[in-house]
């Protein structure tokens, strides 16, 4: 059928095998790994479907047309953080920097053995990961491609004696425009709306774009169908099987709204956001941030503690936004930004916020910043500070409303002296995940091993909201394994579903 | 139009404030309900605060550019709460239609070229 909006809607019902809501790096990889097994398929997505030769060429445009809420996205709590995600046929891997990590041994051990995960064991998952790698095309970021922020960054850190990795990201031949969050406009970005999505409707898939998956309609335990809405139009679509892949914050809003309630208690709870804080080194060298790769190394020598550190290539907004001028002042400032270098550090956290439903359902997050993981947020300013200096940065811009900028090495300690408050810090976060936590006991966990909720005969989950835990690494291969895994599981019992 | 040309960080150049001003308009009505009425009420705040806050006898878009950019800069200064958060993101709506606009991009050398 391909893809239906509400502008060529023709029927108000219609019927399929297994409807997946969602068409991010959950969603998109269990459809394309579906439309293998021979059973009908379709995806219902809230945002549009936008063909991969017309991704926007601004970040501007970006916003209006692949995030959700124009980008407008919060997470309320001390301090609040802002987030973004993707909106679009293709989710948030459209927007995302592309970086593929495997998860973890150490993690996936410590689920298997904290909550009772059956074959998620690393020679287990390999086979997953090795089969999406391929797919995606997930590769080291070529030399040629990295910027000069990434090349002072890795210099900086070797010099150090940091270790530092070489990003493994999912491109083919990357151009190297820094333009990743507008969803890459050569198509070198091998996201999931240029590989499974495309895979999926090759095979006589159906994507119902520009419609929200209003509520889930259940007889007894069994999920029969969902009412969605998109632009005035309403459809009621019916199938055997449900897998839901709207995100950690619009699965558990979806499942509210449709009035389950898990047995655990932890739908919507568990939420885990990996607070990202940032700083802007400001060099005498030119540097042209934009020119190279948006991100082509990652530090990991911290990884013990929780915290990776990265350059990433970000639009003028964006820096414009971090400082504290403004007017007049700010264009002065600006007239520097070749000379500056984007960098920020993401924390593998370990206290956990919430989803709630308000105003009709829609999802509000939820989230304070313990004192562990905010002291780990000022170490990582500190430890960014430290790298840039060794780099040659003249003067570091902190995320500090009390202390924004500092000169010197010798000043790093005033991150740690004066009294910073978690309100006086900028976060923000392109992560979230743990609102259905997957785990063995349905007293722990809103899904099974497989990633079928506990109390539902054939709903499954298929996002980042199954992690019991953060995985302090940037998920989307994470969570494409972990999706191909359940869309396994399905096309393997379909008869029994 | 007002919040515009105050926060404009090149006030020498004011043709392009219009296409800001719209981009912003667009954005905006992106935003969820919750979110543009805070943003609507936060203006009607901005546009009272100045004579609220004994500091001018006019409404916040009736006063000198100087004057209204001073307004701002207080309300960044201060300790978080409401008037920092709104200074921060209409400062914010303004810097991204802005930093966005074609006129900025050649002048900042946006290039791609590798």
């Amino acid at each position: 059928m391909g893809i239906i909006t509400p502008e060529n809607l023709k029927d108000k019902e219609a019927y399929f095998d297994i409807l997946i809501v969602g068409s991010g790096a959950g969603g998109g990889t269990c459809a394309g790994f579906l439309a293998e097994s021979g059973l009908n398929v379709a995806i219902i997505e809230e945002g549009d479907y936008i063909p991969p030769d017309k991704l926007p060429t601004s970040v501007g445009e970006a916003f209006l047309k692949l995030y959700r809420n124009a980008g407008a996205h919060f997470i309320l709590g001390i301090p609040g953080i802002a987030f973004a995600e993707g909106r679009c046929v293709g989710g948030s891997t459209v927007i995302n920097g592309g970086m593929c990590w495997r998860t973890t041994e150490k993690i996936l051990e410590k689920w298997q053995l904290e909550e009772g995960i059956e074959k998620i064991e690393p020679s287990f998952m390999e086979k997953y990961f090795e089969r999406i790698e391929k797919r995606i095309n997930v590769e080291e970021q070529p030399p040629h491609t990295w910027s000069r922020a990434g090349i002072i960054f890795k210099n900086a850190a070797e010099s150090l004696g940091w270790k530092i990795v070489t990003d493994r990201r999912n491109q083919k031949g990357c151009k190297g425009l820094s333009l990743c969050m507008a969803g890459c406009p050569t198509g070198a970005k091998q996201s999931v709306l240029h590989t499974y999505i495309q895979d999926f409707l090759k095979k006589d898939g159906t994507i119902f774009a520009g419609f929200r998956a209003e509520r889930i309609i259940f007889k007894g335990n069994k999920a029969v169908g969902v009412l969605c809405k998109g632009r005035e139009k309403e459809i009621r679509l019916k199938a055997k099987t449900l897998v839901l892949a709207c995100g950690a914050d619009e699965t558990p809003s979806l499942l509210m709204r449709s009035g389950f309630k898990s047995s655990s208690g932890m739908l919507g709870k568990n939420l885990y956001v990996h607070p990202n804080v940032k700083v802007v080194g400001v060099f005498d060298e030119e540097i042209f941030q934009w020119r190279g790769a948006h991100q082509s190394h990652q530090v990991h020598e911290f990884r013990d503690e929780g915290i990776v550190l990265a350059t990433a290539g970000v639009p003028p907004s964006m820096i414009a936004m971090s400082v504290e001028e403004t007017g007049k002042k700010l264009g002065e400032f600006m007239e520097s930004i070749k000379n500056m270098l984007f960098a920020g550090a993401l924390i593998e956290d370990t206290g956990t916020g919430m989803v709630k439903n308000i105003f009709g359902g829609k999802p509000v997050l939820l989230y304070n910043i313990n004192d562990n993981d905010f002291y780990r947020a000022k170490r990582s300013v500190s430890l960014l500070s430290k790298l840039l200096f060794e780099g040659g940065a003249k003067e570091i811009i902190l995320p500090f409303r009390n202390l924004k900028k500092i000169k010197s090495p010798e000043q790093i300690p005033l991150i740690f002296d004066r009294g910073i408050k978690k309100t006086d810090t900028e976060m923000m976060t392109v992560h979230i995940m743990g609102t259905a936590r997957m785990s063995g006991s349905p007293k722990r966990g809103v899904v099974d091993s497989w990633g079928r909720v506990y109390g539902t005969e054939n709903v499954f989950i298929c996002d980042a909201s199954i992690f019991p835990s953060p995985i302090g690494l940037n998920p989307m291969l994470s969570i494409m394994a972990f999706s191909a895994r359940t869309a396994e599981y399905i096309a393997e019992n379909k008869n029994r579903l | 139009m007002s919040i515009v040309n105050t926060l404009n960080p090149y006030p020498e150049v004011k043709e392009y404030e219009e296409e800001v001003f719209n981009f912003i308009m667009k954005l905006v009505s992106f935003y969820p309900l919750l979110v543009r009425i805070a943003i609507f009420t936060g203006v009607l705040f901005l546009e009272v605060y100045p004579i609220l806050s004994l500091k001018s006898l006019k409404p916040f878009s009736f006063m000198k550019h100087e004057k209204k950019v001073r307004i701002i800069e207080e309300m960044l200064e201060k300790k978080p709460g409401i008037r920092r958060n709104l200074a921060r993101a209409l400062k914010a709506l303004v810097q991204i239609a802005l930093y966005e606009h074609p006129w900025y991009m050649k002048k900042a050398g946006y290039s791609w070229a590798l």
